[in-house]
């Protein structure tokens, strides 16, 4: 390590510093200014995590895939369906594509949150990051809300908000007649509420377990449950994301959704919340 | 026996009740368990402003742990400790605005190059201007030498790199406490002597006060003003480095020679009935004198003890010096008897 005359700058030397001429510098040396006492880091650990999105071949790689299985796929299903059937109407092409873009969409932001946020919390725990970075003045809540709020963005844009755009315009092209997008946005709407309930429960997770495999296997778990509990328990589905789905295809092709959509949308926002709470209060009571 | 300092025992309160000004660190019956195992018990320890404070102990010790504490890392089981006289529960937020801790085993984020690092970690204290946060940047990379590095990504770093970067992370926003865990460990000798001239010029050019752990004991006797040894999360010694190495009294060293065997009994009986006598320990040197090593109550004895044996009829004296010891010496004495001890 190379020695100096004098060890480092500012913090509290500012006044100092800011009078100080460099000698190799004939102006008088700017000291940084500290940040206000109320400050989290809440702004800092969002361009980390939105730079840990856009560095490498994350961003591109998630983007890829999910455009690949979420749009193409259902366009090529819609596009097939009606070479296959003449007799199909455009609205008919519409639907058969609405459907599987609103089934790979839901399954498909499950897939991609554990894959990308199974780590989020448990990864910085054991490797010693969340130590690091909250051995700094920064929050807790800070610390997880970066995480959410930055995982929100990049998911919902690669799984959802991309692929929509391109299947909408695909099959526009495909049906000859565009799907009322209105209705299309809130299925859109209803899918990316059920991505932040799968993010929160991930999230929540996190702070409560120590490995990445439970943690992924509690969130699949979940899902998968909910495609049996529709059978033997419907009235539950009422409670949570599961037949999301149906949801979005309903309010595209009927124009509205069924009356277990209207209770489980509300319900799921309030799961969302609830996770998110109990997520920030775990994670305060944290040994790092 | 418990060792404690006479001059920083306990924490001083002014008739108005302010506390004292020159205590950083304070905890009182620190403890924390974890399941069955405690791993910090009962933790009392005091360290003061701008002295380099060096916490010694075995593996397992409790040494991370009671650092984790004081940056509320970890919660305390019981007891209570405060730093720069805050609460480390209550009001942490504010202790980590004033503190740079350096972890063992430090590890960052693998995406980022050094200077990103360090870009983030000064933006946690730092609102602008981005030029001298920049500058602050460079400073920092410049200290610890890996400006050359400062845009490689860190997950190709060597320990030793990351080390190096550890060190120029805690201490990017010229904290008031360095809380520094093994910040030598990785380093090869000339990163160590390096690590250790920038703890003792922290603390010389801007009085910050340096609380390390380490296993290397020559380096600890040769930069920490006072020193802390901790054993199965027990404190066993805490003090003044000096007073720590004369532990037990002052030991001198006496090369005698006796006109008969007889004689030498005689005088090592006198020497030995002294009420400031604790000890008088005999071993022959490689040229068959008697090496006598007497340890005594305190510093003054020595001349009455050289006195003692010089009026001594048919005892010669050869060689009369204090005889030194090692932290070394010291610490496994201490570690290994795992009693405390009253310095």
């Amino acid at each position: 390590m190379k020695s100096r005359s004098s060890v480092g700058t500012p913090g509290r030397a500012t006044e100092h510093e800011a009078s100080a001429p460099e000698a190799d510098d004939a102006r008088p040396r700017v000291a940084p200014e500290p940040v206000a006492e109320t400050a989290s880091g809440f702004r800092n650990l969002v361009g980390k995590e939105n730079s840990e999105w856009t560095t490498g071949f994350s961003l591109v790689a998630h983007g890829a895939i999910w455009m690949l299985i979420v749009a193409l796929i259902s366009a090529a299903i819609a596009f097939i369906r009606g070479e296959m059937e003449p007799t199909y109407t455009p609205k008919d092409i519409n639907d058969a594509g609405a459907l599987m873009f609103f089934v790979l969409g839901a399954v498909a932001s499950v897939i991609a949150v554990v894959a990308k946020t199974q780590g989020a919390i448990i990864g910085e725990k054991q490797l010693g990051t969340a130590a690091w970075v909250l051995s700094k003045p920064v929050s807790r809540k800070a610390f997880v809300l970066a995480k959410l709020a930055v995982h929100f963005r990049w998911l919902l844009t690669v799984t959802l908000l991309l692929p929509a755009v391109v299947f909408y315009v695909l099959l526009t092209a495909i049906s000859t007649r565009p799907p009322p997008p209105l209705a299309f946005l809130g299925g859109v709407a209803i899918l990316a509420l059920g991505l932040l309930f799968y993010l929160s429960l991930s999230l929540l997770l996190g702070t409560v377990f120590e490995s990445r495999g439970s943690l992924a296997g509690c969130v699949f778990g979940f899902m998968v449950a909910g495609f049996m509990v529709a059978n033997y328990a419907p009235w539950l589905t009422a409670a949570f994301p599961w037949l999301f789905f149906q949801s979005g295809f309903y309010l595209v092709t009927q124009g509205h959704v069924l009356a277990h959509g209207l209770v489980a949308i509300p319900a799921t926002a309030l799961w969302s919340v609830l996770f998110i709470y109990l997520a920030l209060r775990r994670f305060e009571r944290a040994e790092l | 026996m418990k060792v404690y300092r006479g001059d920083t025992s306990a924490s001083e309160t002014t008739l108005n009740g302010e506390r004292d000004a020159s205590t950083v660190i304070e905890t009182s019956g620190l403890t924390k368990v974890y399941g069955r195992v405690a791993a910090l018990k009962a933790l009392d320890l005091e360290v003061k402003e701008n002295s380099i404070f060096g916490f010694l102990g075995p593996n397992g010790a409790g040494k991370t742990t009671a650092m984790k504490l004081l940056l509320g890392l970890v919660h305390p089981t019981a007891g209570s400790g405060t730093v720069f006289g805050k609460d480390i529960v209550t009001e942490n937020f504010e202790i980590r605005r004033r503190v740079g801790y350096l972890a063992q085993d430090p590890r960052y984020y693998g995406h980022m190059t050094a200077r990103e690092t360090l870009r983030f970690a000064a933006r946690f204290f730092y609102s602008g201007p981005e030029p001298a946060v920049e500058r602050r940047v460079e400073d920092s990379l410049a200290l610890v030498g890996l400006s050359d590095r400062a845009d490689r990504k860190i997950r190709g770093f060597s320990g030793g790199e990351r080390q190096r970067l550890g060190l120029a992370q805690a201490q990017i926003n010229d904290p008031e406490l360095l809380i520094l865990d093994e910040p030598a460990a990785s380093l090869d000798p000339m990163g160590r002597r390096d690590v250790l001239e920038i703890m003792e010029r922290l603390r010389d050019e801007r009085e910050t006060t340096i609380f390390y752990s380490t296993h290397i004991l020559s380096d600890v006797q040769r930069v920490s003003d006072s020193v802390a040894i901790l054993r199965d999360g027990h404190l066993l010694a805490q003090a003044p480095i000096n007073e720590l190495l004369t532990i037990g009294g002052p030991v001198y060293e006496l090369t005698v020679q006796g006109g008969s065997e007889n004689a030498l009994e005689k005088t090592r009986t006198r020497v030995r009935s002294q009420s400031w006598v604790s000890s008088l320990e005999e071993s022959s040197n490689l040229a068959g004198e008697k090496v006598w090593l007497v340890r005594t109550a305190d510093e003054s004895a020595s001349e009455d003890l050289l006195r003692l044996v010089l009026e001594s009829q048919d005892t010669k004296v050869l060689g009369f010096g204090r005889k030194k010891q090692s932290l070394e010496e010291v610490f496994f004495d201490l570690v290994e008897k795992g009693e405390e001890v009253e310095v």
